[in-house]
């Protein structure tokens, strides 16, 4: 218990901490949930993990430097968005396209947002179907079956440079259009 | 890790550089220190953010398109885009409009689903382990109706001389309408798609209730409830390889009271509204046609007939007919067709009936 007026040097560290961490929380927070956000394509689990983040690193014993906290608060958060993506790829087997949706969504939509949604959909399959086939080949296969760069080049008998290329061009091209 | 991505490229799209930014991240190709330069860039202007937002959603959205078309390798072969300049931006209508895609051979694509490993893997599977589907198969005879109650909750009226294929998985409800009619009340379940396949359309529903007929001349599949979403079925894509030239798949959403017609033999796909009650009477032993050709009426009767009804000539086929046909009365029906319409009825033999053109009568032997 410390609840005598004179700070001991216990409870300068925790403010200093406080402080340092609020000021980290204000240059990062935007990059960090948007860092999250692109690991786990889920608004709701970014903002989550983000604040179990900062948690975290208010709970440090040792004092740290803004720019090892900086990095320290990624790693966490990484780690964090890890063990999502791990749990979740358990429950996969029983997680239907419908969850998907509505782990992206508000709980519980209504007709007209799921019909929404779906119209949405539509015009993003239209838009991959798009783009030119090698590209779009190098995108799916990365994107949806999980393959990764090299093994594509490989499958594809291409190198791996041109693979990264065709999956960058694909998403961006698609990006490009996903705003409207 | 070798990284040959290089961020910041002067004079780039600012979209390419969101979207190297993210796939850095998405595959975890950012080291410790790059945080700080990760920052920089997103926080450098709101248009960065916003660039990156706009992959983000993409990345989200496109996780939920599960049905596209691989590439064919005639396809593959014939592309000759070398990613060394970024692909250009379509008009909004472009994108909605399927019939000006590059890639016009796209349509032929969804045949070569199997050149995937990933589902070359799961068709070796089927065929291995034929067991592990576990299909149930109902059928009606002529005049006999069946309601089949689903454990879901859902049910299915199956019409005469009808046959329906179920196949329910965890993730998946599917049903195949292989002939004949059915009328699907769709318990709610968000987590299983209910999937009908008629035909040359597959029919996804969440929670309704919708009416599939599946004749000679056309599906027809009329919402009565909620909403279905109408593709091309698995088996007309594989049909597509044959016959030349098909479409890009075209996508229909219906709604209450909207009715789409879909020809058996290509995809002029009709949507229009419909008569709930016409459509859905055949469950209580009648059958209302509103201005359906005779030859359709006919199909949907013989389904109900004892007696074969066969329409000699052509020229009938196409006639219009509107009214009501009882079940147990379609032999009094026939008879007044004589006189409504220009038509004849032969009686072959016992049990089948054929009608002609009544001012051939005279031409053809009245038995034979």
């Amino acid at each position: 218990m410390q609840q005598e007026s004179a700070p001991s040097p216990r409870a300068e560290n925790e403010e200093e901490r406080r402080a340092v961490v609020a000021q980290v929380y204000r240059e990062h927070n935007t990059a960090l949930i948007k860092y999250l956000n692109a690991k786990l394509s889920s608004p709701l689990d970014a903002q989550d993990v983000a604040h179990e983040a900062f948690v975290r690193m208010l709970r440090l014993d040792e004092p740290e430097t803004i720019s090892h906290l900086q990095a320290f608060l990624f790693k966490i958060a990484k780690n964090i968005a890890i063990d999502r993506l791990r749990s979740r790829s358990r429950s996969l087997e029983i997680q239907t396209d419908q969850e998907k949706i509505n782990r992206h969504a508000c709980s519980n939509p209504g007709q007209d947002v799921v019909f929404e949604a779906r119209q949405e959909l539509n015009y993003v399959r239209k838009i991959i179907a798009k783009l030119p086939p090698k590209c779009r080949k190098a995108f799916m296969l990365y994107k949806f079956e999980g393959v990764s760069y090299r093994e594509i080049a490989k499958e594809m008998r291409l190198s791996e440079s041109m693979v990264r290329k065709y999956v960058l061009r694909g998403v961006a091209f698609c990006s490009d259009h996903i705003k409207r | 890790m070798k990284n040959e991505i290089k961020i910041a490229n002067p004079g780039k799209k600012l979209t390419e550089e969101a979207t190297e930014w993210f796939l850095r991240i998405y595959s975890d190709e950012i080291a410790a220190g790059d945080f700080s330069s990760w920052r920089d860039w997103i926080n450098r202007s709101p248009a960065h953010a916003e660039a990156f937002d706009s992959v983000s959603e993409f990345w989200q959205q496109s996780e939920q398109v599960n049905d596209l078309p691989w590439p064919s390798e005639s396809e593959l072969e014939q592309d000759h885009y070398d990613g060394k300049a970024a692909l250009p931006v379509f008009q909004h209508s472009d994108v909605h409009n399927s019939q000006r895609s590059w890639i016009l051979a796209s349509a032929q694509v969804a045949a070569v689903l199997v050149l995937s490993f990933g589902l070359l893997f799961v068709a070796i599977q089927d065929l291995g382990f034929p067991a592990q589907k576990s299909q149930i198969v109902y059928e009606t005879g002529i005049a006999e109706h069946k309601a089949v109650d689903l454990n879901d909750g859902s049910q299915i009226l199956l019409g005469a001389k009808s046959k329906i294929l179920i196949d329910y998985t965890l993730s998946e409800r599917n049903i195949t309408l292989k002939s004949g009619e059915a009328f699907f009340d769709v318990a709610k379940d968000e987590t299983r798609p209910f999937i009908v396949t008629a035909g040359l359309r597959s029919i996804e529903a969440v929670g309704t209730s919708f009416n599939i007929n599946l004749n000679n001349q056309d599906t027809a599949v009329s919402v009565i409830e909620g909403v279905v979403s109408i593709s091309v079925s698995p088996s007309a894509l594989t049909a597509g390889e044959k016959v030349e030239p098909v479409p890009m798949t075209p996508l229909f959403m219906l709604n209450a009271g909207q009715e789409l017609v879909a020809s058996t033999s290509g995809f002029d796909d009709v949507v229009r509204p419909f008569n709930a009650d016409a459509v859905t009477s055949w469950r209580i032993g009648r059958h209302v046609f509103v201005g359906k050709p005779l030859e359709t009426v006919i199909a949907n009767l013989n389904r109900y007939s004892d007696q074969k009804i066969v329409i000699a000539e052509d020229e009938i086929k196409g006639v219009l007919f509107t009214g009501t046909v009882f079940n147990d009365n379609i032999s009094d029906w026939l008879d007044g067709l004589d006189k409504a319409f220009n038509v004849r009825i032969i009686n072959v033999k016992d049990d089948d009936l054929i009608l002609i053109a009544s001012s051939l009568d005279s031409a053809e032997p009245h038995h034979q």
